[in-house]
């Protein structure tokens, strides 16, 4: 087993920080000396994927660039021509192909966020002083021009807005270095097959047995790709489509809640636990309830096949035990932003998730998802169905909750609106070094 | 049973910028021309621009519930849209004589070699009355999801009765 050089990758794309509080600072080069300066003083302080053992630090400094990021510094013009086209030609040019239509659609989407950044550094902390202290000190020089800040920072028992615990079912990875893990790998008739690095890492073996397709050296070993999206949440919305759907029973809100998720709201999914289990799971019991398959529940009876989870990892769902699906996993690291709401009391806050993923290739992984398995429901016999949690408002869209009689849920509501975003390439140390010319 | 259909022109000297200009000027995919010809299951266009030829190609193939030759006598009939594409080809004998047209693009057809059809024993307009059907089903489904037995009786002798 190749073991991934943990001092060369970034840090929080293997094993999660699990710090509360992030920034995202959206930076552009207007000087490309003083940019490439500002890099090479930036580069001791990133945090790599090394584990921290006892001396868990107070912050941490990541940082990825776009294609117009790559040129601004000034890369070779072959050389940049040598990575994916989904990623030179960025998130908002394929628009229509994520389904980002409508509410949206890039021309809705905040103005600093509609086209890449050329850089966007990334600071998680231990805490709100602890992130102020590190921003201060990697952006005061102003040697890049901040276009855009978003805060983020975790809910009481890492939850998102609408209430449902996130972020804890990752792919499990065959690295002996990486993790701990907590999530699952493929599943085989029997037992679990951990996903090979190079999904996930350029420069190592992916499930093909080679490793994925990757710019020229230094670029293409010790990086990975990345997808940001600003999600809004209308939480108000979403409560209220509960009551109008369930009624004002609780236990009947949430149980409706699941169905569209695929979960319970404290993590644990339908498919091992049809009702409801009143205490709180903890964390080994959602590692464990985690290996789940699909194939024992073919017509979606406990986990309905358009239920999210059921959409962005089918498991064994497609058929062939989980080879359909193992080239199609992501690593998410994305963060709650904006206050909690106060129930389904409607306020003006700007509140969703900044989602974080990261992938070899953004075609064939994120891409896959959101536009094959969420924005359609033809591979899962659906038609055209898309995600009842993620999609926008529709008035022909509806979601199907299998049963004896089934229910149909119609139309669309849009509870979740994409208000900007990128993809972005997260270099390695070494690759980064290269960049800033030194 | 549907055809595999595919036609390879050579294009004229310089006239890239106006075949693409040409082709992008035939529109949305979801409001193709070709969408219009009632037997296309699929049909695309693709400018080869490293053929082993002289010069830039321009490939035409479309999956079709007809033979070749009758299919492309229905392009070259139905499809003024695609008159400033084929312009730019060479040897197109010009607007205004359909059977030449034609008889231009089956001399430039190749025999598709494999076709995988998506619905194999269906034409389109098989497949366009089932989508219709599976959407008044669906309709219906939500509609009458809260009736009673009696109600839901009525309302899908209404419907489908």
């Amino acid at each position: 087993m190749t073991a991934i050089d943990q001092g060369d990758l970034q840090g929080n794309i293997l094993c999660g920080y699990g710090f509360e509080h992030a920034l995202y600072a959206f930076l552009q080069v207007r000087e490309r000396a003083a940019a490439r300066g500002w890099l090479r003083d930036l580069l001791p302080a990133l945090t790599t994927a090394e584990p921290w053992g006892a001396g868990r630090p107070d912050s941490t400094a990541n940082l990825a660039v776009s294609a117009r990021g790559l040129a601004a510094l000034g890369m070779d013009r072959e050389v940049l021509a040598g990575f994916p086209a989904d990623f030179l030609e960025g998130m908002a040019s394929r628009a229509r192909m994520l389904s980002d239509t409508g509410p949206s659609a890039p021309e809705r989407w905040e103005t600093p966020l509609r086209g890449e950044a050329h850089v966007v550094l990334m600071l998680n902390a231990r805490s709100e002083s602890a992130l102020a202290r590190a921003r201060d000190e990697h952006l005061a020089s102003g040697a890049l021009e901040l276009v855009y800040e978003q805060p983020a920072a975790a809910l009481a028992g890492a939850r998102e807005h609408f209430g449902f615990r996130d972020g804890f079912a990752q792919p499990q990875i065959a690295d002996r270095r990486a993790g701990p893990w907590v999530g699952s790998g493929t599943p085989r008739r029997f037992g679990w097959k951990a996903l090979q690095p190079g999904e996930f890492v350029l420069g190592y073996p992916d499930e093909d047995g080679a490793p994925p397709a990757a710019p020229a050296e230094p670029y293409g070993r010790g990086g990975t790709f990345m997808v940001l999206r600003k999600l809004r949440q209308d939480v108000a919305l979403w409560h209220r489509w509960m009551r109008e759907w369930a009624g004002d029973e609780r236990e009947e809100r949430d149980a409706l809640a699941a169905k569209i998720v695929g979960r319970w709201q404290d993590g644990r999914p339908l498919s091992l636990f049809p009702e409801r289990v009143h205490d709180q799971p903890s964390a080994d019991e959602l590692r464990r309830t985690n290996r789940f398959r699909f194939r024992d529940d073919p017509e979606g009876l406990r986990c309905p096949l358009g239920a999210h989870i059921r959409r962005v990892n089918p498991r064994d769902a497609l058929g062939g035990d989980g080879r359909l699906s193992s080239r199609h996993r992501i690593i998410r690291r994305g963060m709650p932003y904006g206050p909690p709401a106060d129930g389904d009391r409607p306020d003006d806050e700007d509140r969703g998730l900044v989602f974080v993923s990261f992938q070899a290739s953004i075609e064939r992984q994120f891409e896959t998802i959101q536009a094959r398995w969420c924005a359609d429901g033809d591979p899962f016999g659906l038609g055209a169905d898309a995600d009842f949690l993620l999609a926008d408002g529709d008035p022909d869209g509806k979601m199907t909750i299998p049963g004896d009689p089934p229910r149909y849920l119609h139309p669309q509501p849009s509870f979740v609106t994409t208000r900007g975003g990128g993809y972005y390439f997260v270099p390695g140390i070494g690759a980064l070094a290269a960049l800033a010319g030194s | 049973m549907s055809t595999g259909v595919a036609v390879l022109l050579s294009v004229r000297p310089d006239r890239l910028t106006a075949l693409r200009e040409a082709l992008a000027a035939l529109g949305e995919p979801e409001h193709s021309p070709l969408a219009r010809l009632g037997q296309t299951h699929m049909a695309r266009f693709v400018v080869v621009e490293e053929a082993i030829r002289d010069g830039p190609c321009l490939l035409f193939s479309a999956e079709a519930d007809a033979q070749a030759s009758s299919y492309l006598a229905l392009v070259a009939e139905r499809l003024p849209e695609a008159e400033p594409v084929w312009e730019q080809c060479r040897g197109y004998p010009g607007a205004g004589d359909p059977a030449s047209v034609a008889r231009w693009l089956a001399e430039h057809a190749m025999p598709a070699g494999f076709s995988v059809r998506p619905y194999p024993r269906s034409t389109v307009t098989e497949v366009r009355e089932a989508l219709d059907l599976r959407a008044r089903l669906r309709d219906f489904a939500i509609r009458a999801q809260d009736l009673e037995p009696a109600a839901l009786q009525r309302a899908w002798r209404e419907e489908f009765g």
